[in-house]
């Protein structure tokens, strides 16, 4: 075969299976590898792609139009724009802003609207390697007493991916992305559709829905409950009866997804709809608990895990040498210096941890802070300390870690980071969070790959920092970081978003070694830190 | 529902600068599919071109008494998508592992390129109607199981009595039917 022939013919054969997302991480170097050697078909490539994606869009129809979202969208902001456009365009004499019927009826549609919008997204073809529907969507937060079908065992903190989700006995709480926390009561079958739509085929759902969670649905044999900000709780029968109760807001009620809400309930009123039948439901009598009350009961359940790992730098305070530096639990002897391959240009300074007298404190401290703290000074500072348990990426498993950090002098080129390694490759996976010289929180995977908080932290302010690392296995892994300032209190569950969060992203092996450095000239403190299997046992330990 | 407008669109700006929010859901009216098209055929793998979209219109609408009147409002409204696109293929870049898993390096620099070339308002969605025309049968069946139903490709293939790889090919042929046919249909009008 010509060299030509041959190229043409395994080109067709990777960029198919590109497409198609069924190319593998080799197929994808040989097609970087084809595509790189000849410019020309790149570009062609290029037109291909495009064109790809331009089918996707051409057979979707252009029923569906973005005018609803963006006008959602805008919503939040449409009274400080009113404000800014009179101020920056209008004179006073001319300045008539109008919100006339016909805006305000398409911001109502707009709520209604954004459910097909979703569903135009998650239909769009996905030409890369790994596909929407494979993402996380939701976080099993808690659960009490639950006997899940199959018989699985699930573990607070779990991501969830599209799909049934069965319960026969018990109470669960799940987060999802978008912001809504829901409570589900056995014996349930529910439908994880999106990170903001849940089907519900039987059982009943409790759904909080706050600020930019707003617009969630709850679908039903019988129609679509939709969130208007609001509390409320949908409960159905074995025949797809379908039963909504609000405790708080509002709620629209449509026939089906999609459709326009043929009724809103307000806050302590109650209606029932059956599949098929009268649009707008018979009402009933409201008997509803908030949803704070199944919170508080599934929360007093057993009491919070212990950390696998904790260190409160409960030394003598001053400087401590490093082999007197072996206290908490959970660790593989004490603090040390980086060594051999491990050591980078930068050296280590020191032998010894400085113990700082007082424990950081903020209104997130559970339980009270005890012993000293570590203060890293200016200069180059690396520790290290080996964990007992280590997190291996081949798991599937949610681990925490928190510990507390102030940056006590501003500096332009200081940089903290708490660095999970491991001790057999030490250059190899890595999962890191950090504070540089922005201020701006981070999360770093592979010492490559950064993600940035939006907001810097201050200076001279204790803050609380948890972590959390979903291993996959095979699959795609994922880091969250939450960042509580010293006058923030402690959610109960953990929060969503989250701080920064990476997405999914991939890494093999085990991290085991957590590496505290401090660089440039800022001096940190670093205080109480845990690793455990939930959020209450790196945040709340039991004693 | 906004209907299409056919009033100016500089008439519609004025309308916007002096309050009038319909006059946005016009605007909106008239470039969201344009705007979408070019969006989509130059997002990169594993961007959302949808959110794309809506932000250009987001920052359209904040900035609007930045936009002069008299100037060239598509061009305009064509350069913050630009940057819109940008900021999405960097955020995209972030992704760990990202050349592996969403798309090789080289289509990624490629899909880049030709993001930063000028927008037309966009005729690639015409050519592609035009050249699927030409497309009818069992070819037809296919894209449509592929693209508007979205099925996975065994189930293609038991519905066109053929093998999976056999499947696969004609899919490869096809889209190079069209992008040829494009390709054509652009250098004619150009």
């Amino acid at each position: 075969m010509a060299p030509e022939a041959a190229r043409d013919r395994i080109f067709a054969e990777l960029w198919t299976d590109y497409l198609e997302g069924e190319l593998s991480a080799e197929g994808m170097e040989r097609l970087q590898a084809l595509l790189a050697a000849d410019p020309q078909l790149t570009r062609r490539a290029g037109g291909l792609y495009a064109n790809h994606r331009l089918l996707g869009l051409h057979h979707q129809g252009t029923g569906h139009s973005l005018l609803a979202p963006i006008l959602q969208r805008l919503g939040a902001e449409r009274a400080d724009f009113v404000a800014g456009m009179t101020k920056r365009v209008l004179t006073p004499a001319s300045a008539t802003w109008r919100w006339r019927p016909a805006f305000l009826l398409m911001a109502a549609a707009a709520l209604v609207a954004s459910l097909a919008t979703m569903l135009m997204r998650t239909a769009t073809p996905a030409p890369a390697a790994v596909s929407a529907g494979d993402e996380p969507i939701a976080t099993l937060v808690g659960f009490d007493n639950v006997l899940w079908e199959p018989r699985v065992n699930r573990h607070a903190g779990e991501r969830l991916r599209r799909g049934p989700l069965r319960l026969s006995t018990g109470e669960a709480i799940l987060r999802f992305d978008g912001g809504a926390l829901a409570v589900v009561s056995g014996p349930s079958q529910v439908e994880l559709v999106s990170r903001s739509v849940v089907g519900l085929r039987q059982g009943r759902i409790a759904v909080r829905a706050e600020a930019d969670a707003a617009g969630f649905c709850v679908r039903t044999p019988a129609g679509e409950a939709r969130d208007l900000g609001t509390e409320f709780t949908v409960s159905v029968s074995v025949t797809g009866e379908t039963e909504v109760q609000v405790s708080e807001g509002e709620v629209a009620w449509a026939s089906a997804p999609g459709r326009p809400p043929v009724r809103t309930l307000h806050a302590g009123q109650a209606a029932r709809f059956v599949p098929a039948q009268a649009e707008e439901g018979t009402p009933v009598a409201f008997s509803s608990q908030p949803i704070a009350v199944a919170l508080r009961r599934i929360g007093s359940g057993p009491p919070p895990a212990c950390p696998s790992a904790d260190e409160s730098f409960d030394y003598t305070p001053g400087a401590v040498a490093l082999a007197q530096c072996a206290g908490g639990l959970g660790w593989i002897g004490p603090w040390r210096t980086r060594q051999g391959d491990e050591v980078t240009r930068e050296s280590d300074r020191g032998d010894s941890l400085f113990i700082a007298t007082t424990s950081l404190d903020g209104a997130w401290a559970m339980p009270p802070p005890r012993g000293g703290a570590l203060t890293m000074p200016a200069g180059g500072v690396f520790r290290v300390r080996q964990l007992a348990a280590t997190i291996a990426f081949a798991d599937h498993r949610v681990q925490y870690l928190a510990f507390r950090l102030r940056r006590e002098t501003p500096a332009g080129d200081a940089h903290f980071r708490l660095t999970l390694r491991s001790s057999t490759d030490f250059w190899g996976a890595a999962v890191g969070v950090g504070m540089p010289a922005s201020g701006r929180p981070t999360i770093q995977v592979h010492s490559r790959d950064t993600w940035v908080a939006p907001e810097a932290v201050a200076v001279g302010s204790a803050t609380l920092w948890v972590v959390k690392i979903v291993t996959q296995g095979a699959g795609q892994h994922e880091a969250f970081l939450h960042v509580l300032r010293a006058d923030q209190a402690l959610p109960t569950l953990e929060p969503s978003p989250w701080t920064v969060s990476t997405g999914g992203f991939h890494a093999e092996g085990r991290l085991d070694l957590v590496v505290l450095s401090s660089t440039g000239a800022g001096i940190h403190t670093v205080d109480e830190l845990r690793l455990g299997s939930t959020w209450d046992a790196v945040t709340r330990p039991g004693e | 529902m906004v209907q299409p407008t056919t009033e100016p669109i500089e008439a519609l700006i004025e309308r916007l600068k002096a309050g009038d929010a319909d006059a946005f859901a016009e605007v909106i009216c008239a470039y969201e599919w344009p705007l979408r098209t070019w969006i989509v055929a130059n997002c990169p793998p594993g961007g959302d071109a949808d959110d794309v979209a809506q932000r250009t219109f987001i920052e359209v609408f904040r900035g609007i008494g930045r936009y002069q009147p008299g100037t060239d409002f598509a061009a305009w409204l064509y350069t913050v998508a630009r940057y819109q696109l940008l900021a999405e293929s960097t955020r995209v870049r972030r992704i760990a592992d990202y050349h592996r898993r969403y798309a090789p390096a080289a289509l990624s620099a490629e899909l880049e390129r030709r993001a930063a070339a000028d927008p037309e308002v966009s005729p690639q969605l015409d050519h592609l109607r035009a050249c699927l025309e030409s497309i009818a049968g069992p070819a037809r069946d296919l894209l449509t199981w592929r693209y508007t139903d979205d099925l996975p490709l065994i189930e293609i293939a038991e519905r066109a009595g053929r093998s999976v790889a056999a499947v696969k090919k004609q899919l490869f042929l096809l889209r190079g039917r069209l992008h040829d046919c494009m390709v054509a249909r652009a250098q004619v009008r150009s």
